[in-house]
């Protein structure tokens, strides 16, 4: 046993399900908590993905696409790494980077996710991944010798300023009074700052994010956070009043842009930060290039047909957009989505 | 280091392809994690110690494998710099190019009954430079599987599908340079028999009955675009021509 499973052990409880847990009791998931329970129970008794198949057809891909772990390479893995998944929620990543290196610890607030991922793990004989229900918010530094070597934020970092519940189709549509102390910048650099210190001398994070300056944004396209248009391209106080008045609650899903991403990075404490420009987005990556390279012969990623096979209007003028933008403008800083890679 | 994924599942295969910088030399990386992507993998590694040794008895596999687990697996490849033709430009204009790779296989692989298959051996999977032509991506290669000239009739066929885009029926004109660039290799005694009884049927028919070499997505594949009848159509006049050069 590694020293981080040791001290994960001698921290916390564990429950009947062998997941442990430190009291949180906080929630976040795309499906509502009715859903996910049922999710979370009905794959307790094994064929995890026909069930999830059966039941919720869309997240298949979601969370079993080979595509997904395209990113993993960048972080040049010799296999024998103790890494931490922070918010892993289903182990879309947790289980490729468990087949690649030696252990894996995935942290989530959301008990429901975390059941459904330990079904996975069992099932596809996955044994060296421990799971841990936790706020992402209040980790502990772990000792000197359970330091780790990688670090996944994967989708996360922006959703760490929240600090209530998220069920994500609600969190959208109802407007809900909601306050937060301190902006969500002071959050986003407390949990990155505290994730460093937990890395060993020569350990490395990965970080995929939406870029704030998307082009798809500049088009009015809903942020993916707020599901309202605007929201990250406009300044953070006008972003906030527009959410206000819109959702009753400010707008706490800061991302940032390529420097943006890399000052953060670097105020956290991070020695060197490489940045990678991720098209269409970092989940189904189809294109994945280091910001020092040319965008020469770019070609468009944004897939033609919609998940029925159809051609779409909106598709073919995004495609458009994506070579205007990026074939001939060669604007890098407006690529959709932005992966770093930090070495502390 | 990484510097580019340039593929990420495409292309009729689970496996992931980047481009990187590893000792200030540049190589193609592939990396899969499930078992087809590994299958497929597994079969370029035997693919290009195959190629290798045919281009060059002394020469080492450019292919290294260097990541296994149990459901992962990570290749290195060395880059190999030249110009990668468009396999969509249709037979007309790429017609040079096919030439000079038919003879390259000529060249490369043995005449016979049961010869090795490339399995993608498309105008896009060949780097031509000023010294040779070199063929990349052997992930669905296969030791002595397919009557020889299997490869050469892919090549020309997916040429000429691609080619058509919107159109349902090939042009005379195609159909000559189709039959002429066959000829070629059938003069040079790399087409076995069932091969120029029915180039085109032959192929298709293979295919379909042995999905394993190619994995899930082959119904997908462009050399599909043809329907029977007119596969059957140009087979004919395929096969007209052949005859007529052999006798």
């Amino acid at each position: 046993m590694n020293e981080l499973a040791r001290f994960i052990r001698s921290q916390y409880a564990v429950d009947s399900d062998g997941i442990f847990y430190d009291g949180t009791k906080r929630y976040w998931s795309n499906l509502d908590r009715a859903e996910n329970r049922s999710l979370a129970d009905a794959v307790k008794e094994g064929g995890v993905r026909q069930t999830l198949g059966r039941r919720f057809p869309h997240l298949e891909e979601v969370i079993y696409s080979p595509k997904r772990q395209a990113g993993l390479e960048l972080l040049e893995l010799s296999g024998d790494e103790v890494c931490v998944d922070y918010g892993c929620m289903w182990g879309a990543l947790t289980l490729p980077l468990a087949r690649r290196t030696r252990f894996v610890l995935g942290i989530d607030q959301t008990l429901e996710s975390l059941q459904f991922l330990k079904a996975r793990l069992r099932e596809e004989g996955i044994d060296n991944a421990v799971l841990l229900r936790a706020d992402l918010n209040a980790l502990p530094v772990f000792p000197q010798n359970a330091r780790i070597d990688v670090a996944l934020v994967n989708g996360v970092l922006e959703w760490v300023p929240e600090t209530g519940d998220v069920e994500l189709k609600s969190y959208y549509g109802k407007p809900r009074e909601r306050k937060y102390s301190g902006t969500p910048l002071k959050h986003q650099e407390a949990f990155l700052k505290r994730l460093h210190e937990n890395l060993a001398p020569t350990g490395k994070l990965y970080l995929a994010i939406e870029n704030r300056y998307d082009f798809k944004m500049f088009f009015g396209v809903p942020d993916p956070h707020s599901n309202l248009p605007f929201t990250s391209l406009l300044p953070r106080k006008a972003a906030d009043k527009i959410s206000q008045m819109k959702l009753r609650r400010p707008y706490v899903n800061w991302t940032y842009s390529l420097n943006g991403t890399k000052t953060l990075l670097e105020r956290a404490g991070f020695s060197k930060v490489d940045l990678y420009l991720c098209f269409p987005d970092y989940r189904f990556p189809e294109k994945i290039i280091r910001l020092d390279r040319p965008l020469d012969g770019f070609r468009p990623t944004i897939a033609s047909s919609n998940s029925k096979g159809k051609k779409t209007f909106a598709r073919l003028a995004a495609r458009a957009a994506e070579r205007f933008f990026f074939g001939i403008l060669k604007a890098k800083a407006l690529a959709p989505a932005i992966i770093a890679i930090g070495t502390k | 280091m990484i510097q580019e994924l340039l593929r990420n599942g495409s292309h009729f295969s689970a496996h992931a392809t980047y481009l990187a910088e590893v000792h200030g030399q540049k190589k193609i990386v592939k990396a899969a994690a499930d078992p087809d992507g590994i299958e497929n993998l597994k079969r370029e590694f035997r693919g290009l110690e195959w190629y290798t040794r045919r281009r060059n008895p002394t020469q080492g596999n450019p292919c290294r494998i260097v990541a296994e687990k149990r459901e992962y697996l990570r290749t290195e490849i060395d880059y190999v710099e030249g110009r990668i033709p468009d396999c969509r430009s249709g037979l007309v204009r790429s017609a040079a190019d096919l030439r000079s790779l038919i003879s390259h296989y000529c060249e490369i692989w043995p005449k016979g009954n049961r010869v090795p298959l490339h399995g993608d051996f498309s105008l896009g999977n060949a780097v031509f430079n000023e010294k040779s032509i070199y063929i990349i991506d052997w992930e669905h290669f296969a030791e002595d599987a397919v009557p020889g000239g299997f490869d050469v009739v892919y090549l020309l066929l997916e040429t000429l599908c691609l080619g058509m885009r919107m159109r349902s029926k090939p042009s005379p004109e195609e159909i000559k340079i189709l039959a002429d660039l066959l000829a070629e290799a059938n003069t040079r005694g790399h087409l076995a028999p069932e091969v120029v009884r029915s180039p085109l049927g032959f192929l298709v028919g293979y295919m379909k009955a042995n999905p394993g070499f190619w994995g899930k997505q082959m119904p997908k594949f462009p050399v599909f675009k043809l329907s029977g009848n007119e596969l059957a159509y140009i087979d004919t006049l395929l096969n007209a021509r052949l005859s007529r050069e052999k006798k």
